[in-house]
């Protein structure tokens, strides 16, 4: 790595005084947990807007709602919609349909930043975007933890293997960084911008994934960790 | 239209104009505030205790201002989030102070783990 480089890496993956690796681990295991709430408390019948008000009634009563980014819920087609776009109001959930859950929060002193895609009943073109966007993140995950490639070079990985199956990848969602609050401090940019291999811990892999006919989408993301912190 | 209003915030004047949020007021005369999430109402670094005498004269807060105020590490009854907060003409005068919340350090004084 050449000193321009490694300049940028050491600017780019700085911490604040509060950052430990214990601390920072408890806060994504807190984070995914409330993800999973979330998922679990939506319902059919339910209008999108009560279900992000349902969740950040949830983050408060578990200290976890003062967030670094908007507590994010979406149904059926607003689930392709990218980050900061506001959703079509008023669309109820379906027997048959999808949820994506982008979250978050800032607990004490440290920055979470978890998000899942929940499917409800058995439409088959749902339920392997939801799987296929979990298995996205560990493909690319894996291709991080086995080679040298740059955040850059994950997501141009990450756009090729999306479109191996069948999906879109936005690219604007296209991964960060995570600290003790507040990251953005120190680096507000994408890992797709990046020219260094991002180091664990300190970022989050997102991936979007989209149909074709952007009917609907599905979202997942999580710490970028190496294979003994994941259960696959 | 808007009219000018004068505040004071920490003791010294701040220009406003009606129809400001008191975060928009703080920034454009270049004044130091904290606003992590860009005036959303989402991250609570723009805090700032209100002179209780003013607290009458302003709208209260929405639900999820004072969810998150509620929230928000050693609050108080009379903190208000500055990027919720929106000036009207009764408002010449209103006295306040930033009060970032604790937690978080609010700047990057650390090296790679």
């Amino acid at each position: 790595m050449n000193a321009a480089v490694e300049a940028r890496r050491s600017s780019q993956e700085a911490v604040g005084p509060a950052f430990t690796q214990e601390r920072m681990l408890q806060m994504r295991g807190k984070t995914r947990d409330m993800v999973n709430q979330i998922g679990a408390a939506v319902k059919p019948g339910m209008v999108e807007e009560d279900a992000v008000e349902l969740a950040k009634d949830l983050l408060a009563c578990n200290d976890m709602l003062r967030g670094w980014h908007d507590v994010v819920v979406r149904f059926g087609r607003n689930t392709v919609k990218t980050f900061g776009d506001p959703s079509e109001p008023g669309v109820v959930l379906g027997e048959n349909d999808i949820v994506s859950v982008d979250i978050g929060p800032v607990w004490e002193d440290w920055e979470g930043d978890a998000g899942d895609t929940f499917v409800f009943g058995n439409d088959p073109r749902m339920l392997k975007c939801a799987a296929d966007a979990r298995q996205l993140f560990h493909i690319v995950r894996r291709q991080w933890q086995s080679t040298g490639m740059s955040g850059k070079e994950l997501y141009d990985f990450a756009d090729a293997e999306t479109r191996r199956l069948g999906w879109k990848l936005n690219l604007d969602l296209s991964g960060h960084r995570l600290s003790d609050f507040p990251h953005a401090a120190i680096f507000n940019g994408s890992m797709a911008e990046i020219d260094f291999k991002p180091s664990p811990l300190l970022w989050i892999l997102e991936m979007h994934i989209r149909h074709p006919s952007g009917a609907f989408g599905a979202f997942f993301e999580d710490m970028l960790l190496d294979d003994s912190y994941f259960a696959v | 239209m808007s009219s000018t209003l004068l505040l004071l915030a920490g003791g010294v004047e701040l220009p406003a104009e009606t129809g400001d949020t008191i975060l928009a007021a703080m920034k454009r005369a270049d004044r130091n505030i904290h606003n992590i999430c860009g005036g959303r109402g989402i991250c609570g670094t723009c805090r700032v205790a209100i002179d209780e005498a003013w607290l009458p004269l302003l709208a209260p807060p929405t639900k999820g201002e004072t969810r998150l105020l509620r929230v928000l590490k050693a609050g108080a009854a009379h903190h208000r989030l500055a990027c919720q907060t929106v000036l009207d003409a009764r408002h010449h005068g209103l006295e306040f102070t930033p009060d970032t919340p604790p937690g978080g350090s609010l700047s990057a004084t650390g090296s790679r783990p």
